[in-house]
């Protein structure tokens, strides 16, 4: 499961920059059975298959915090794409915040409901719907992780607080094939011999199919959003955030779990193929539980969980 | 049986095919469209999420209508098909204008996705090979979702958009659809 991938953090040593780094570098080698080798955004934020990683080295700490956000409802809306356009979108399937519609925004987000742990994460998230014979099928486990990784460890010190109200949109929903252009990756749960894919992958009986998809996490410093909804945000290039997108953020992966398996043919994403799978986020974790966590667990590189302690 | 059929399908068509198509063409009232289009300053994010939507929503429409098999509809119904289609392009044409006008991107972003309102080329190609009950079925519930998401998409352009030129259209189109969609049968 995605966050055995993480339970690694029982040798709370002082070297953490130096062994993160090592980490970094174990993780990115076990990574490569993922064919990714011209699509990753960046050797270290390639999503790893969801069962194949397995403990990780005793010098495997990782910075994160996480939030658990269980399906809420479904709706043909967008809110950044299609403000104020009540469907004006393809059907999506909405997390965490209880109220999203197309025209959400930051003050009816903060004025609104959440479905998720922690429930002070007044954060919208959505994604495409599934579709299985043409019916939906949401997600069994939807889960939020905020990392420190994808940059150099001597870097993760300087990481930023995602800004209030920031607008990232992930994945490309416009995918015609699954080729450079798509970023998100399908694997199995409990069935590592799967190999990822930037499409559906048929998962052996008993299993579960997953979707990974890393967001974004070099920011302009300047701006919540912008016209194409992409360019106020950046991937790192050789580990680093570049001189245009300076303001290293949290990752933000999205990590779901459907439960279906078997024939892929029977699948479709309301936007298209597998390759087309994408998500959208609006940030209304109130400010001071985002500094706190980005202060005491992705800087320091702790392990945190929902309520943003050391877990 | 056949002609009874036949019959009800051309009152379905002659309802959903006109629609759209009432209101007066506000393109006298347009500027004409810049060489280049840069984004004025006048259109939100909704302005341009309707244009872009409304666009191949109405694309579909006009595709619809052509593939309808000649051979399989009566002489009156297929003029109505002309005269819609030819209605649709109009409708288009002052889309495509304020699409250049605000310099929104001509490409499709909803290619490929299954959105309400919107046929897919999965939908044409099932009308292009029905015949009979079938074809009408399939024209009249196609039609009738598209002329549906029509009026939902106005009624948001009207109520979220900023550009006065694109509120036009949309108020327009709007009281157009909705005039026919209340008038279908069913």
């Amino acid at each position: 499961m995605a966050q055995a991938r993480h339970s690694v953090g029982r040798h709370r040593v002082r070297l953490v920059a130096v062994l993160s780094a090592l980490a970094a570098l174990v993780v990115t080698a076990s990574l490569t059975v993922i064919p990714n080798a011209t699509a990753a955004p960046t050797p270290a934020g390639a999503p790893p298959p969801a069962a194949a990683a397995g403990p990780v080295t005793a010098a495997g700490a990782v910075a994160e915090f996480l939030a658990a956000c269980p399906f809420s409802h479904r709706a043909p809306d967008d809110p950044i794409v299609a403000p104020g356009l009540p469907g004006g979108s393809h059907l999506h399937s909405f997390f965490g915040a209880t109220s999203t519609n197309a025209n959400t925004d930051l003050d009816s987000l903060l004025g609104g409901q959440s479905n998720c742990t922690p429930s002070v994460d007044l954060s919208a998230y959505w994604v495409p719907t599934l579709l299985v014979d043409g019916q939906p099928v949401e997600p069994d486990l939807t889960t939020f992780y905020y990392l420190g990784e994808g940059i150099r460890a001597d870097l993760i010190g300087g990481t930023q607080p995602l800004p209030l109200g920031l607008r990232i949109v992930a994945g490309n929903s416009t995918a015609t094939g699954p080729d450079g252009s798509t970023t998100s990756r399908w694997s199995c749960l409990a069935a590592p011999e799967v190999q990822a894919s930037k499409d559906f992958v048929t998962c052996p009986p008993g299993t579960k199919m997953e979707s990974y998809l890393d967001f974004p996490q070099c920011w302009n410093g300047r701006d919540l959003d912008s016209a194409d909804h992409k360019s106020h945000m950046a991937f790192p290039v050789d580990n680093a955030c570049p001189a245009s997108h300076p303001v290293a953020v949290p990752k933000l992966r999205q990590v779901l779990r459907y439960p279906v398996n078997g024939d892929p043919a029977r699948f479709r994403l309301s936007s298209g193929g597998g390759f087309t799978m994408h998500g959208d986020f609006m940030n209304a974790w109130p400010a001071e539980e985002m500094e706190r966590r980005v202060r005491d667990c992705i800087r320091p590189v702790v392990k945190c969980g929902a309520d943003g302690r050391p877990a | 049986m056949a002609t009874m059929v036949r019959r009800k399908l051309t009152v379905v068509l002659a309802l959903v095919l006109t629609a759209g198509c009432g209101h007066s063409p506000p393109t006298a009232s347009l500027p004409p469209a810049p060489a280049t289009a840069p984004q004025t300053t006048s259109t939100n994010g909704t302005d341009a999420a309707w244009l872009q939507l409304m666009i191949p929503m109405d694309e579909q429409a006009v595709r619809l209508v052509e593939s309808i098999p000649a051979g399989r509809l009566d002489p009156a119904t297929s003029k109505l098909a002309a005269v819609a289609g030819a209605r649709y392009r109009a409708d288009l044409a002052q889309l495509r204008a304020l699409r250049t006008r605000s310099g929104v991107p001509e490409s499709n972003v909803h290619k490929g996705h299954d959105m309400p309102g919107l046929m897919t080329d999965a939908d044409l190609d099932a009308v292009a090979t029905a015949r009979g009950p079938e074809l009408g079925r399939l024209v009249s519930t196609l039609l009738r979702e598209h002329l549906a998401q029509s009026v939902v998409l106005c009624r948001g352009e009207r109520a979220s958009g900023a550009d006065q030129p694109v509120k036009a259209l949309a108020a327009s189109i709007e009281r157009s659809r909705a005039a026919r969609l209340a008038q279908l049968p069913g």
